[in-house]
């Protein structure tokens, strides 16, 4: 069965790389540009896991994981963050998700094969 | 001109000077009584020079600060030699103080004594900002080289590995992974200067993997002699760290020795795994052995290498954030052993 995955990211190229690695991995990949619209595409269906990149535009990417645990969406979500603070890494983890270092998209498919 | 007039003129010319500096300049009596002092008071301090001259000196320093500057001061006195630089709060005109560096000379006859400070504040202040600069910039730069990174890696996974544009792409995708590590060093150097913790994932690891994937990096360019202990256990370490360390050490050996490097993992006793890469480069002196972890420090041998002199400053505190240690012995001529130390997993 196709497995869905949402990558939600306000850098075209990087939503672009990230299709790239998770369609050679077999998922189905829908893109959404912001944590808004994220929200938006999670209310009106169901993925496997989401991607979120933390520094966006708009809302970050915790903040949006925030907004979806409370939404009661408790898909598995992965955390794309170009540098891993300590501060970011305890609040990800508060929230149950996976922290990626943005430099290693190929780690990417084996969290999100974790999942 | 005789000899006084030309000291004369020279203090003459020296007048100007007490006012255009920033930093802050007093000349006090033996009690400590303001004789004189420059304008740079008004913008670090808020007095004006006028409220001040004819006050007593001790009154304008922190209460904590008092007895060490006192102690100081009748050293300068007694002996007549310059001071130590020392740090102290002065008070502002409205609420607070300001930290100084300060500094004092007494006159021949001990009757004055000339004192300067200069403000800390702005030299923090600069400090903080070229690191948030540093740190914003390397954080910029990582989005970008994921992208180059993850694209040549890509192409590669569906290219021909005999055709020249494979090759291209190759280079490439090496270049970009070694700019992305200079990256994660100016980010690492920027945490530690400004006294924060690095990022570590510390889990059990199989140090001969990562011993792979390094050697792997440099294969194209030298060969390698790798062994290690059968039955090695695993050790306590953030796994991407200990290859950001090897890799540093890799391609040290690689750049300053033509022949083969060799990297070996062995157990140095019940609770510790050790790994060493050595090389047959030039080899270090003795007196330079001490410098080489410092940062920005390049080697003798450096010559026209690239570097940031930050590789083997991180590399340690990398290691030693990690209950690590990162040493090297050296014999000039023969060439050098970096050995890096690790707890294992069940330490």
């Amino acid at each position: 069965m196709t497995r869905h995955v949402l990558v939600v990211d306000d850098e075209p190229d990087m939503r672009f790389l990230a299709r790239r690695y998770l369609e050679r991995a077999g998922w189905s990949v829908e893109e959404a540009t912001s944590g808004e619209e994220a929200l938006e595409r999670c209310r009106a269906r169901r993925y496997d896991a989401i991607v979120l990149d933390q520094r966006m535009t708009g809302m970050t990417g915790i903040e949006t994981a925030g907004q979806l645990r409370e939404l009661g969406i408790d898909r598995p979500v992965a955390l794309f963050s170009a540098y891993l603070d300590p501060e970011v890494e305890q609040e990800a983890q508060a929230l149950g998700l996976r922290t990626i270092a943005k430099a290693d998209v190929a780690v990417l498919v084996t969290v999100l094969d974790e999942v | 001109m005789a000899v006084n007039e030309a000291e004369a003129l020279v203090v003459e010319d020296l007048g100007p000077f007490f006012d255009l500096t920033p930093d802050l300049l007093t000349v006090l009596d033996a009690d400590g009584v303001i004789v004189a002092m420059n304008r740079a008071v008004t913008p670090l301090l808020g007095w004006r020079p006028e409220e001040l001259v004819g006050t007593s000196w001790w009154e304008l320093l922190h209460p904590d600060d008092v007895i060490g500057v006192k102690a100081e001061a009748r050293r300068v006195l007694v002996t007549g030699e310059p001071s130590r630089t020392v740090e102290l709060r002065l008070r502002r005109a409205v609420d607070g103080h300001r930290w100084f560096q300060a500094s004092a000379s007494p006159s021949p006859d001990a009757q004055r004594v000339y004192t300067i400070a200069v403000d800390m504040d702005a030299r923090v202040e600069a400090a903080r900002f070229r690191e948030e600069l540093l740190a914003g910039i390397s954080h910029d730069m990582q989005t970008p080289l994921a992208a180059i990174v993850g694209l040549a890696e890509i192409l590669l996974a569906d290219g021909d590995p005999g055709s020249e544009s494979w090759r291209l792409v190759d280079t490439i995708g090496r270049q970009a992974r070694s700019l992305r590590r200079l990256v994660q060093q100016f980010l690492d150097y920027s945490r530690l200067e400004a006294d924060r913790p690095l990022v570590l994932r510390p889990r059990p690891v199989d140090v001969t993997q990562v011993i792979d994937t390094v050697v792997g990096l440099f294969e194209h360019t030298r060969s390698f002699v790798v062994g290690a202990d059968a039955g090695l256990p695993p050790v306590l370490v953030d796994p991407d760290r200990l290859e950001q360390v090897l890799a540093n050490l890799v391609s040290n050996a690689v750049k300053f020795s033509e022949a083969a490097v060799r990297v070996v993992a062995r157990r140095a006793n019940e609770d510790t795994v050790m790994i060493d890469v050595v090389d047959e480069g030039p080899g270090i002196d003795g007196g330079e052995v001490d410098e080489l972890f410092h940062k920005f420090h390049r080697g003798r041998n450096a010559g026209s290498q690239p570097g940031s002199g930050l590789g083997l400053y991180i590399s340690r505190a990398v290691i030693e954030a990690q209950d690590g240690s990162l040493t090297v012995s050296s014999r000039p001529g023969f060439g050098s052993r970096f050995r890096v130390t690790l707890p294992t997993a069940h330490a």
